[in-house]
């Protein structure tokens, strides 16, 4: 009888399930590098194999989920992002069969799609196929590298920023603001150009191509801080002036565990997957404009001749320029396009979901 | 013919036919087909608890509800004319003319960076273009004087921020008076104003209505109170979406239809119950002090781009409390008494003069058990504390963890947890729940438990008696009722309210504060009957008003 009294029942709404979702995004974000064991296998057929079941698997079950969830868009995005997630994992399980390809330039030149090579060949010879997996997998680590050094030096930024301390605040505003001011791209490029110009020519070539990749992500990642640090300081103002801050404080609880635990990962960690979402495909973005904007400065030096979606346009002008041979730059295109718009209709999925509880 | 000046009893000024309002987006009949009429000289209340489309049914009576959010079916005649899917400008045409209203917040309806004079000026030409400003500035005088300002020659050339809280929410009743209507809406007067604003206001409404000034009255509230002091003739209850009709105040009251309804007189009637059985306690004699304030000053930090302004919030505040003493802190809005509750809760800090609880400085703990001590021993009910809790992690979590800074060890977290949920009628399976899914009134239960956890010695309440909802007042005064008589581990509490009719059946001693400062600090009785400034008489006489002295509907 007594449950009966008005303000009793609650309100029969299901208990919120979506923090359920978020261990699963870096395993499956993370699953397609940790391929990379698979390199210890012989044979090309079995590590390819392996990987592409895989992933498949995967996909199958992300997609059915979201059919089955009448989440269309979640659906749309992850067909799109099929072609980048799939060259990742392949090249990943196999680097080396990819790579050689890429460098063989003994193929015949120019082939249309087809027999031995499904996208046919380039100008100089060479498997096109391979070069957008290999393109593909470096882009995914530069926009991976760059996503997690903006997320790890923008939250303590914007902690900063949010902060009562005037030191520190000043500090970390005026690291915000350069970033702010200074244009992405023509930060990314001076500071890859300086880098690779002067590794190749003290140390060695070698230097350059291995730290080609992340120091391209480190460049991005760099000048893409603002944008997690401001979240930061806005979200943790907002939430600090919010009554339970109050009511915790009041209650004993540590100053500390507050910011960290209650405000910071408890009510940021949804703002900052969804910031970090929209980052990596923006990042992609970048990292083409990058790869092409060297090609046609800089030559090899400049991107440390690391392999790009950006660098095969810039290679394949001609073909734009005289409109033949279109293949050669549809592919390319036509990836870069479906990868961004994958990943950002992902983010808008995120957004929807993880923004239920307000 | 204006329909002011007919003397037709039975004409129909407010019509409601079979209206449903769903909002688009969830699909839910918030209203769901309800009429009915109200006639010309009658005043009509509308009851309910939060929640159940009282608002709703307000916002599309005067057409505020957008279209594209909500599906209205029905019809809404305004003195024979429709007003569903009327275009704005014939909307405002009859709604101008026809309706005034008094929004829940009226102090927010003024623009704060135009002058109140002209804003008032302007409300009244923009609905009767032919006055000159003369004309209309005396029209606007005299609503301010309806409305309970004194002196309406004090808002010339002021800004609303040039007024203290309780002015402008006058300012803002007399925009809503300044014309004669057929019919005044008014949403939830006794929310958000206090009780001597919503006893002026109601005598107000009163006498204007037997001038004919007003046609009719129709009031939303959930507050059977007001109604009461309203005298209404009619009045209607909502529950889900659905209307029912319960006759007159006294009917409800006495005899009332709804099963809904009867719990919630029932309700009001056991606070009542509960309260009536404190009165006449003995006067009781405290040895040791627990809490002392001696010449404290505070004031707000303001950052101003040329000068650091100060005002003084509280200016000389000394006061004892003892240890098992129940204290009432009562004034009207503004009057910093929060703000004291805030100082003795730690909230504020940065004031000037010492406080001392139980031999802890509350300027700078000592060390960390002290400071354990302080909060363990010291707990808030803040005002409306639905919103006190962290919404992204479960109630368990969020008290667990309140819980564990206070110094309690798991065991004693759960078994206070198992004896308090009964207590407060909670059921074990809210304790999983975000605070999104609970009720308002559930999340207001679950304050409670975290401020009697952990055994408290003093309990600073604030507002208790107007932000709670009636089950949770009902278990906050059982709960100071039970821990009055124990007399092993006596509890002190602080009531902040400006109710002082309920405050002063709980209470020993009252302190009467007025613009920060205490104006008299005094045991019940000798305040309750010989009143000495000219705020307590205010008080004491709203609350006589309101009804908050002796119970309803006797038994």
């Amino acid at each position: 009888m007594k449950n009966q009294l008005p303000g009793t029942l609650a309100v029969q709404v299901p208990v919120a399930s979506h923090r359920r979702v978020l261990p699963v995004i870096p395993i499956i974000f993370f699953l397609p590098i940790a391929l990379s064991i698979f390199q210890v296998f012989d044979s090309h057929l079995l590590k390819i194999g392996m990987a592409v079941t895989l992933c498949s698997i995967v996909f199958a079950v992300m997609i059915t989920h979201s059919v089955l969830n009448k989440r269309y868009k979640l659906v749309l995005g992850l067909l799109l992002i099929i072609p980048i997630y799939f060259s990742i994992s392949v090249a990943s399980s196999d680097f080396s069969y990819f790579s050689i390809r890429t460098m063989i330039t003994s193929f015949p030149k120019s082939l249309s799609p087809g027999g031995d090579f499904f996208m046919g060949t380039d100008y100089e010879g060479r498997d096109i196929l391979a070069t957008i997996i290999i393109g593909g997998m470096n882009a995914y680590l530069v926009a991976t590298i760059a996503t997690i050094i903006a997320l790890l030096l923008g939250i303590p930024i914007g902690l900063a920023l949010a902060g009562k301390g005037k030191l520190v605040g000043n500090v970390a505003s005026v690291i915000t603001q350069f970033f702010e001011i200074v244009p992405q791209l023509f930060f990314v490029l001076i500071v890859l150009g300086v880098f690779n110009f002067w590794a190749a020519h003290s140390a060695a070539t070698r230097l350059v191509a291995i730290y080609a990749v992340p120091m391209a992500g480190l460049a991005i990642g760099l000048s893409s801080l603002p944008s997690v640090a401001r979240i930061i300081e806005n979200r943790v103002l907002q939430l600090s002036s919010r009554r339970f801050v109050t009511a915790l404080r009041s209650s004993n609880v540590n100053s500390a565990k507050i910011l960290f635990y209650n405000i910071l990962w408890k009510n940021c960690l949804t703002e900052l997957i969804v910031q970090a979402t929209f980052l990596f495909g923006a990042t992609i973005l970048v990292e083409s404009a990058l790869g092409y904007a060297f090609e046609i400065g800089f030559g090899e030096l400049g991107t440390g001749g690391y392999l790009s979606w950006g660098k095969i346009l810039a290679e394949a002008r001609r073909s734009i320029l005289f409109i033949e041979n279109l293949w050669i730059v549809a592919f390319p295109i036509l990836v870069t396009i479906m990868s961004i718009l994958g990943v950002n209709l992902i983010g808008d999925t995120l957004v929807n979901i993880l923004s239920n509880d307000r | 013919m204006d329909p002011i000046q007919s003397s037709e009893t039975n004409t129909t000024i407010l019509s409601v036919k079979n209206l449903t309002c769903i909002p688009k987006r969830t699909g839910t009949r918030v209203v769901d087909d309800i009429s009915f009429e109200i006639f010309k000289g009658q005043s009509v209340g509308l009851l309910g608890e939060s929640g159940v489309g009282k608002t709703t049914l307000f916002r599309a009576i005067l057409g505020l509800l957008p279209g594209s959010d909500w599906n209205i079916k029905g019809d809404i005649f305004i003195d024979d004319i429709s007003v569903v899917g009327l275009s704005p400008r014939k909307l405002e045409a009859t709604r101008g003319r026809k309706v005034r209203c008094i929004f829940q917040e009226p102090a927010q309806s003024l623009n704060p960076s135009l002058k109140i004079d002209r804003q008032l000026v302007e409300a009244i030409t923009t609905i009767t273009p032919k006055l000159n400003e003369k004309e209309a500035w005396g029209k606007a005088a005299q609503a301010l004087l309806d409305a309970g300002l004194s002196d309406p020659e004090m808002v010339i050339n002021r800004y609303p921020g040039d007024l203290s809280g309780g002015q402008r929410q006058r300012v803002g009743i007399a925009m809503s008076l300044c014309r004669q209507c057929s019919i005044l809406l008014a949403d939830e007067p006794s929310n958000s104003l206090d009780s001597l604003t919503v006893t002026e206001l109601i005598d107000t409404l009163k006498r204007l209505k037997k001038q004919e000034y007003l046609g009719s009255i129709f009031c939303v509230t959930h507050d059977l109170s007001v109604l009461k002091a309203l005298e209404a003739d009619r009045v209607l209850f909502m529950h889900d979406g659905k209307l029912y009709e319960s006759g007159s105040i006294e009917e409800t009251l006495s005899n009332p239809r709804h099963e809904k309804l009867e719990e919630m007189v029932n309700l009001a009637k056991t606070v009542n119950r509960h309260l009536g059985d404190c009165e006449g306690n003995e006067e009781r004699q405290f040895a040791d002090t627990l809490i002392s304030i001696d010449n404290t000053n505070f004031a707000f930090q303001k950052k101003s781009l040329f000068k650091k302004k100060q005002s003084l919030v509280l200016r000389d505040i000394n006061f004892e409390i003892k240890r098992g003493e129940f204290l009432a802190l009562v004034g009207s809005s503004g009057s910093g008494k929060s703000t004291i509750g805030g100082l003795l809760s730690r909230i504020f800090t940065g004031f000037t003069g010492e406080i001392d609880f139980s031999g802890i400085n509350l300027k700078k703990f000592k060390n960390r058990k002290e400071k354990e001590k302080f909060y363990r021993s010291l707990q808030v009910v803040f005002q409306d504390p639905a919103d006190t809790f962290d919404p992204s992690i479960t109630m368990r979590q969020n008290l667990s963890e309140c819980f564990k800074a206070m110094g309690l060890d798991k065991r004693q977290i759960s078994s206070s947890l198992g004896e308090l949920l009964e207590l407060l009628l909670l059921e074990e399976r809210t304790l999983d729940e975000f605070p999104r899914n609970l009720s308002g009134g559930q999340k207001q239960r679950f304050a409670l438990l975290r401020a009697f956890g952990a055994e408290p010695a003093v309990i600073i309440a604030d507002e208790p008696f107007t932000h709670l909802d009636l089950i949770a007042q009902n278990r906050l005064i059982e709960y100071l009722k039970r821990r009055k008589q124990d007399s092993k581990n006596q509890l002190s509490c602080v009531l902040i309210s400006h109710e002082i009719g309920i405050v002063s059946k709980l209470c020993d001693r009252i302190i009467v504060i007025d613009e920060g400062k205490i104006v008299e600090n005094n045991l019940v009785d000798r305040i309750i009957n010989y009143p000495e400034h000219k705020v307590t008489i205010k008080l004491i006489k709203a609350a006589k008003m309101l009804g908050t002295f002796d119970s309803f509907g006797s038994e």
